[in-house]
């Protein structure tokens, strides 16, 4: 290395730490709310249809929205990254509320397919009162009969069969039983105390399915607003209006608005923004800060609204084997980078630095401002390196796949700032059928991944890193650690329930078994004519049953 | 005449051997003060997602595009020549055999075939240089084949073998020599598709692997999705493809009209 490099090496670093401290001001908790968090910025706002102003929704019409997976089968209860795709077509128990006057980061749990619902006082077990004359999508071999508690039991032995594809699993896995009581009321009894129940139900993987034998590779049967109509997979999803769907809209009739909706599948962001401006698509979500707004610049008909991301884009640390199963060498790697730079680098000049809950969980995640470890300070890196044995470097391997290009960002980043504390990052692309595997051999050494967006703090808590969790694929177990998650279970008392988290989120941020980073702020872009869309990451579904078409 | 395509492969050339002492910055270091910039007086060419000069980048990344595009080029020409020169010369069975081998692979899309047998070799130097080597080799063969045949039914190979010349000395003092030019023209249209090849393969992944900068690589991932607002990160790389692409081509094109003696006095 020439004199010169050291230079710039050096200045780089101080450069990047006075910007942290700077953005570390910026990002703590008072100026996190200015941030308008799920608001359009003012030149850009949307007339987002008030609850007041919806008595004129104009029904029918079709929407059209793009997305980058194609779905790989319709099965709510083995999840795949393209899940929230087909939700539509699915409702459960209970739901997060959604729609346009729910801020992204509010999350107010309601009554689904369960009306109401009565806990026991030892909180071991729930009773549901099913909502009556709820009816399957007339799609064979159900043809449109009434939901009932057998199907409710059903779905929720479903959700707890001991499949290795059932990854999520450890959501409902307190769940000792579940019995019809009559044919609207279902007994559930846990093991245990369990606050996380009614919101894990509200999610995607608890969708109630028909007691059916249904080929999910094929079909898509629930409850929901949409039936699935047609497929062409990699390319179109074709979706119709459910006639008898339960749950009426602002004009008094039942949802959803539309007559149809069309999921197109288009991998590149470039030919999504294309394909938005030219008018084939009615509106996006998830499109990255910079391509937003360089959309919105070109076009002034469309609207945005912008939120932050939670799926914080995150390296898995495999911790059975050496060097990585030194609590050292971790802290050292968290704290040789820069995680702004690396949200900006992901969100193309902005982006949120997020900790082991994402920011975007308003309710539950801590400043990362308050957590060990966050801030880069090379030097610390380096003197605990030594400490570990590691005096002279150490050579470490990251398997990641190709797209989405979230990964590469993140670790060719990191590959730079790890360089200057003497680590050497060796990036190994792989194809998504071998990640997958290597996941569940837990082959692996440093994993490009990004976390499962959720409302509730238990998928990125327990479900993670729990010893005996599925979801654990580094090998990560710590005794103290387990008590907290054990504890952030069952501990009824919201108030309580926040501190265990607090608690949680600072043991992890010291044992650094999964470095997160940061995610993009996202816009949903749309045509001006398109009413009632609010992007919602809870539920994993897209609120679309509230959009409607001003045209 | 031919000198535009002669400076522009010589400045590419010299580009490559200075690479070094004509980068800015270094071309991995990340400058958090400076992601995603346009070109201007600091970054002559602008900055990539993660601030890393983008002059710097192209710069280094032509060593791997000319080591590449050159090694692989010597891999074709030995492996095609040789193939199209026994071929051509011996002629029988053998001609007939290697010639169906030629045709199998010279059906094969090159990409593919690449593709299929980096799959099989993994990423990396030697085996992009021996893949893209042997992809190209049939093409050459397939010529060297032809303008062996013309030579070998020459005179003065009838009359070598009158007086009793071994075909070893045949091929290495009067085929050989004779068939040169048509080796030069060939490598240096060559070259020119062994860069091609390289960026395509780094494009996909296949190639010089990040962070190390190359001129295919530069284009693929998160170049893309900067596309649209900073497409600085994608043209600079790709208009150094097809200058040096355009270079070597031209040069092989000016080498053909100085070494084909029909054309000579035309200009």
């Amino acid at each position: 290395m020439t004199g010169r490099d050291m230079g710039m090496a050096s200045r780089t670093r101080a450069l990047s730490i006075a910007f942290a401290l700077a953005l570390a001001v910026t990002a703590c908790g008072p100026a996190q709310q200015a941030q308008p968090v799920g608001t359009a910025p003012a030149a850009t706002s949307a007339p987002t249809a008030a609850p007041t102003a919806q008595p004129q929704v104009k029904r029918g019409g079709t929407a059209t929205i793009a997305f980058s997976v194609d779905p790989v089968h319709f099965d709510p209860h083995k999840g795949t990254t393209a899940q929230n795709f087909v939700s539509i077509v699915y409702d459960g128990l209970t739901q997060f509320k959604t729609g346009p006057d729910v801020p992204p980061g509010t999350h107010i749990l309601e009554p689904a397919l369960a009306e109401k619902w009565d806990v026991s006082p030892d909180g071991k077990t729930y009773t549901f009162a099913l909502r009556k004359g709820v009816k399957f999508h007339d799609v064979p071999p159900i043809s449109g009969r009434e939901m009932t508690a057998d199907d409710v039991v059903f779905s929720v032995e479903r959700m707890l069969a001991k499949d290795a594809e059932n990854i999520k699993r450890d959501l409902f896995a307190v769940i000792d039983k579940a019995e019809a009581v009559d044919k609207y009321t279902v007994k559930l009894t846990l093991s245990q105390p369990f606050a996380p129940l009614l919101a894990n139900l509200a999610t995607v993987f608890a969708a109630i399915v028909p007691k059916s034998e249904v080929d999910f590779k094929k079909v898509a049967v629930g409850t929901g607003p949409f039936v699935l109509k047609d497929f062409q997979r990699q390319s179109k999803y074709t979706y119709a209006k459910s006639p008898s769907y339960w749950k009426n809209g602002a004009d008094g009739k039942p949802l959803p608005y539309l007559d149809g909706f069309v999921q197109v599948i288009i991998p590149d962001e470039g030919a999504r923004t294309s394909a938005l401006r030219a008018g084939q698509l009615d509106f996006t979500d998830l499109l990255v800060d910079n391509l937003a707004q360089q959309l919105l610049k070109s076009n002034d008909q469309l609207r945005s609204e912008k939120f932050p991301g939670n799926f914080s884009v995150m390296t898995r640390l495999n911790v059975k084997e050496k060097p990585l199963d030194d609590v050292r060498v971790r802290q050292a790697i968290s704290l040789a980078i820069d995680r702004q730079v690396i949200a900006n680098a992901l969100g193309g000049g902005t982006g949120i630095v997020n900790g082991p809950i994402p920011t975007a969980l308003t309710d539950w995640a801590a400043p990362v401002s308050e957590l060990p470890n966050f801030k880069q300070d090379a030097a610390k890196a380096k003197q605990l390196l030594a400490d570990a044995g590691y005096k002279d470097g150490l050579k470490l391997t990251a398997v990641l796949l190709r797209s989405p290009q979230n990964r590469q960002i993140m670790l060719e980043a990191m590959q730079g700032q790890l360089k200057a504390v003497g680590i050497d990052l060796q990036l190994q692309f792989v194809e998504s059928a071998d990640l997958s595997k290597r996941r569940v051999d837990r082959n692996y050494q440093l994993m490009g991944d990004n976390l499962t967006p959720s409302a509730e703090p238990d998928t990125y808590a327990y479900i993670e890193y729990h010893s005996k969790s599925a979801g654990n694929v580094g090998n990560y177990s710590d005794a103290a650690l387990d008590t907290l998650l054990e504890r952030s279970r069952s501990a009824a008392d919201p108030a309580q329930r926040k501190q265990v988290f607090r608690d949680i989120q600072t043991k992890l941020a010291e044992l650094q078994f999964i470095i997160t980073t940061g995610d993009p702020y996202y816009h949903s872009v749309f045509h001006p004519y398109v009413k009632g869309f609010r992007f919602s990451f809870v539920n994993q579904r897209i609120p679309v049953k509230y959009v409607w078409l001003d045209k | 005449m031919p000198r535009v395509p002669f400076a522009l492969v010589l400045a590419f050339v010299l580009l490559a051997v200075f690479a070094p002492a004509l980068t800015l910055y270094d071309p991995l270091a990340q400058d958090p003060t400076a992601q995603a910039k346009p070109p201007s007086g600091l970054h002559p060419l602008g900055t990539d997602y993660l601030g890393r000069d983008i002059w710097s980048r192209v710069v280094t990344g032509s060593r791997p595009s000319l080591g590449v595009g050159a090694s692989a080029m010597a891999v074709a020409v030995v492996l095609g020549s040789a193939l199209g020169i026994v071929s051509g010369y011996l002629g029988g069975p053998l001609d007939l055999f290697l010639q169906r081998v030629v045709d199998v692979l010279l059906t094969l899309p090159g990409l593919v075939l690449a593709l299929a047998m980096l799959a099989v070799l993994g990423a990396g130097f030697a085996s992009l240089i021996a893949v893209i080597g042997l992809v190209l080799a049939p093409g050459i063969a397939r010529v060297m084949r032809s303008a062996t045949l013309v030579v070998s039914a020459s005179g003065y190979i009838e009359a070598a073998r009158a007086v009793g010349a071994r075909d070893r000395r045949i091929l290495a003092r009067h085929v050989l020599p004779n068939v040169t030019a048509t080796i030069l023209v060939l490598a240096s249209l060559a070259i020119g598709n062994a860069i091609l090849f390289e960026a395509a393969l780094s494009f996909l992944g296949l190639g010089v692997q990040p962070p190390e900068p190359s001129w295919g690589n530069m284009l693929s991932g998160p170049a893309r999705q900067y596309f649209e607002v900073a497409p600085w990160m994608a043209v600079f790389p790709g208009v150094a493809v097809s200058l040096a692409v355009l270079g070597f081509n031209l040069l092989g094109d000016s080498l053909r009209d100085i070494f084909d003696p029909r054309l000579q006095g035309t200009t």
